[in-house]
C-alpha cells in the first residue's frame, strides 16, 4: 500500500491505496465524503466535480497519485448550514435542485467559476457549466442563483 | 462506493422497541415524536383513513404516503395537500413516506402520478377524517354539523366560539373508517396553504451534501459489481479466461448464460478487474451497414409510408388510425438502438413508450 498526501477541505490527509489509479472519487467518498457523487465515471456528467488547486476538475478522472499534494474542496468543505457559502444560499433560495444529484458538482463548478470571475456575465455562467449535465433539468434555476449568488440579477 | 455511512440500528428493531410513529428518511432515522406518537398499530389498507393519516395526542397529524419524494417536491406538497384538506397548520403536520411496514400501497412512484394519483387519494383520507372529525365534535358540541368548521386544527362553530381539538377527539385514535373516494371536498377558492409556494424541506441537504443517497448507504459486507458488456449486440460468451484476474484478490467472475460480471469487496479493485477479465465473445453480424443506414430504414418492415401530408395536415394533422400501432418493428428498433449515439438511445426508448416515435417516423417520411 503506498500512501499518498493531500489536503482535503482544509485538512492534511494521508490516504492508503493499493493503486496510483485510484480516481480521487473513490478515495473522498472512502473518507466518508459521499457529496460527491459517481456519475458516468467516464467525466463526462459533472456528478464527481470538486475543486483541486482552485479549479474545477471531475474527480473521477483524477488519479490518487495526480492529487498528491493538492488541495481538494469537496461540497462539504464548501460551506455549512450554519454558514454556507454564497451559491449554496442562491441554491436553497432559488430552490434549484431536484433529485439532486448534480447538485454537488454544479456548486462545486460555479463556485471554481465565481473564485476567478466573481461578477460574469450570465454565458460565462453557462460556458463554466457546460460539463454539468442534468437530467431533472435545473438548468435555468441553475444560471438565475449563480446570477443571484454573483449579486447580479440573474433571468427575469 | 466505499461509503462509510453505515445503518446505525435497524428500523424494525425500533419498530418494535415501542417507538410508535416513526419518520423514516432519506436522511436517515428519527423518530417523530416521542410523547404525540400514539398509532400502536399501522393499518395499512389504502381503502382506510387510517392508513393515510394519524392524529396523534400531542396535537400533530401524521401521514402516511405510499409515494416518494425523489425531488419533485412530494415532501411538501403531499402535507399541504392534506393539512389544507383536514384544517389543520402544515408546521402540525408529519410526515412518513416510502417505507412498507408503515406506509399504504399507492403504487409506484412514476408517470407524474405522485399528486394526481397518490395526492389525490391522501386529500380523499383527510377530507374523510375532516367530516368524521365534524360530525365527533357535533356531538360533543350538541350543534348541528353543518354549523362547525375544522380549522387550525380544531372544529369550532362556523360562527365563533369554543371548539375542540383534533387530538381531544381522537387523538391516539383509530379512525376506523373506509376511505370515501367521493368524500365532500373543499372549495379551493378557500384555500390558504395549497397554492402557496413553501419551499422543499429536501434542498439544504442537498446543497450542503448531507442528503444521504442510496449509493451513499452501505451495510456491512456489502459487495460491489461490475458487468461487462458484449462488444456488439447479439454476441454470445464463447469463454471467460478466470485466471485473467487471478491478480485482483476477492474478485469472483459470474457467468449466467451470456451474462457476465465480476464481484468483490473493493469497488476500485472490482472495476479494474472488469476491464482486465479476458472473454471471448461471438462476431454478430445483424447490424446495418452505416453508409447505408437510410436505405436500411426505409427497407425495414413496419415504417410506413404514411404522413401527416397525406394522412392530414400540419395544421390539422390526422388522428393516428389504430392499425398504424405496432409501426416500429422489433428489426427497426434494433436498428435505432444500434445505430443512434448512446445518449439518445434512452429517448428512443422513452419515446417509443410515449408513442411520441411512432409519430416522428410516420411524419418524417
Amino acid at each position: 500500500m503506498a500512501k499518498y498526501k493531500l489536503r482535503v477541505n482544509g485538512k492534511a490527509r494521508t490516504v492508503d491505496a493499493s493503486d496510483a489509479d485510484k480516481p480521487l472519487l473513490y478515495v473522498l467518498r472512502g473518507l466518508g465524503l459521499t457529496a460527491t457523487k459517481d456519475g458516468c465515471g467516464l467525466g463526462q456528467c459533472g456528478a464527481c466535480t470538486v475543486i483541486i488547486n482552485g479549479s474545477a476538475a471531475p474527480s473521477c478522472q483524477v488519479t490518487i497519485a495526480n492529487a498528491q499534494g493538492k488541495s481538494v474542496t469537496t461540497l462539504e468543505g464548501l460551506g455549512s448550514a450554519a454558514r454556507p457559502h454564497p451559491i449554496q444560499a442562491a441554491f436553497i433560495e432559488e430552490q434549484v435542485p431536484q433529485c439532486g444529484y448534480c447538485t454537488s458538482g454544479i456548486i462545486m463548478s460555479a463556485a471554481a467559476l465565481l473564485a476567478k470571475t466573481p461578477k460574469p456575465s450570465e454565458d460565462e455562467v453557462r460556458a463554466a457549466l457546460d460539463g454539468n449535465l442534468c437530467r431533472c433539468g435545473i438548468h435555468v434555476r441553475v444560471v438565475r442563483a449563480v446570477m443571484a449568488a454573483a449579486g447580479q440579477r440573474g433571468l427575469p | 462506493m466505499n461509503a462509510p455511512i453505515k445503518h446505525r440500528f435497524s428500523r424494525r428493531a425500533l419498530l418494535k422497541g415501542g417507538a410508535l410513529t416513526v419518520a423514516f428518511a432519506l436522511t436517515g432515522l428519527r423518530t417523530a415524536s416521542a410523547q404525540g406518537a400514539a398509532v400502536a398499530s399501522r393499518i395499512l389498507d389504502n381503502k382506510q383513513v387510517d392508513a393515510f393519516l394519524a392524529v396523534n395526542s400531542d396535537g400533530t397529524v401524521t401521514l402516511y404516503c405510499g409515494k416518494v419524494d425523489l425531488g419533485q417536491g412530494l415532501r411538501i406538497a403531499i402535507p399541504q395537500i392534506a393539512a389544507e384538506e383536514l384544517g389543520i397548520g402544515i408546521d402540525k403536520i408529519k410526515y412518513v413516506e416510502g417505507d412498507t411496514a408503515l406506509t399504504p400501497d399507492q403504487g409506484r412512484t412514476s408517470g407524474s402520478s405522485g399528486i394526481q394519483r397518490g395526492g389525490v387519494q391522501i386529500r380523499q383520507a383527510a377530507a374523510t377524517a375532516r367530516k368524521a372529525l365534524i360530525e365527533l365534535a357535533a356531538q360533543r358540541l350538541n350543534k348541528p354539523a353543518g354549523d362547525l368548521v375544522a380549522a387550525d386544527g380544531e372544529v369550532r362553530p362556523r360562527a365563533g366560539g369554543a371548539g375542540i381539538k383534533f387530538a381531544e377527539l381522537v387523538g391516539g385514535k383509530h379512525f376506523d373508517l373506509k376511505l370515501d373516494p367521493k368524500p365532500l371536498l373543499k372549495d379551493p377558492a378557500s384555500y390558504t396553504i395549497v397554492g402557496k409556494p413553501l419551499r422543499r424541506p429536501d434542498v439544504p441537504g442537498k446543497c450542503f451534501g448531507t442528503a444521504t443517497y442510496v449509493q451513499d448507504f452501505t451495510v456491512p459486507g456489502v459487495q460491489h459489481g461490475r458487468v461487462i458488456r458484449p462488444p456488439a449486440m447479439g454476441a454470445t460468451l464463447v469463454s471467460v479466461d478466470e485466471d485473467s484476474i487471478k491478480k485482483f484478490p476477492g474478485v469472483k467472475v459470474v457467468r449466467i448464460k451470456d451474462f457476465l460480471a465480476v464481484v468483490g469487496a473493493d469497488e476500485w479493485t472490482t472495476e479494474r478487474a472488469a476491464r482486465a477479465l479476458r472473454a471471448q465473445w461471438s462476431d454478430w453480424a445483424g447490424l446495418p451497414v452505416q453508409e447505408k443506414l437510410a436505405e436500411t430504414l426505409r427497407a425495414t418492415p413496419g415504417v410506413t409510408e404514411q404522413s401527416i401530408v397525406s394522412k392530414g395536415t400540419a395544421a390539422a394533422p390526422r388522428q393516428t388510425p389504430r392499425r398504424w400501432a405496432p409501426h416500429i418493428s422489433g428489426r427497426c428498433r434494433a436498428t435505432l438502438r444500434s445505430v443512434l449515439p448512446a445518449r439518445w438511445r434512452m429517448c428512443v426508448l422513452m419515446q417509443q413508450r410515449s408513442g411520441r416515435l411512432r409519430r416522428a417516423c410516420t411524419t418524417t417520411r
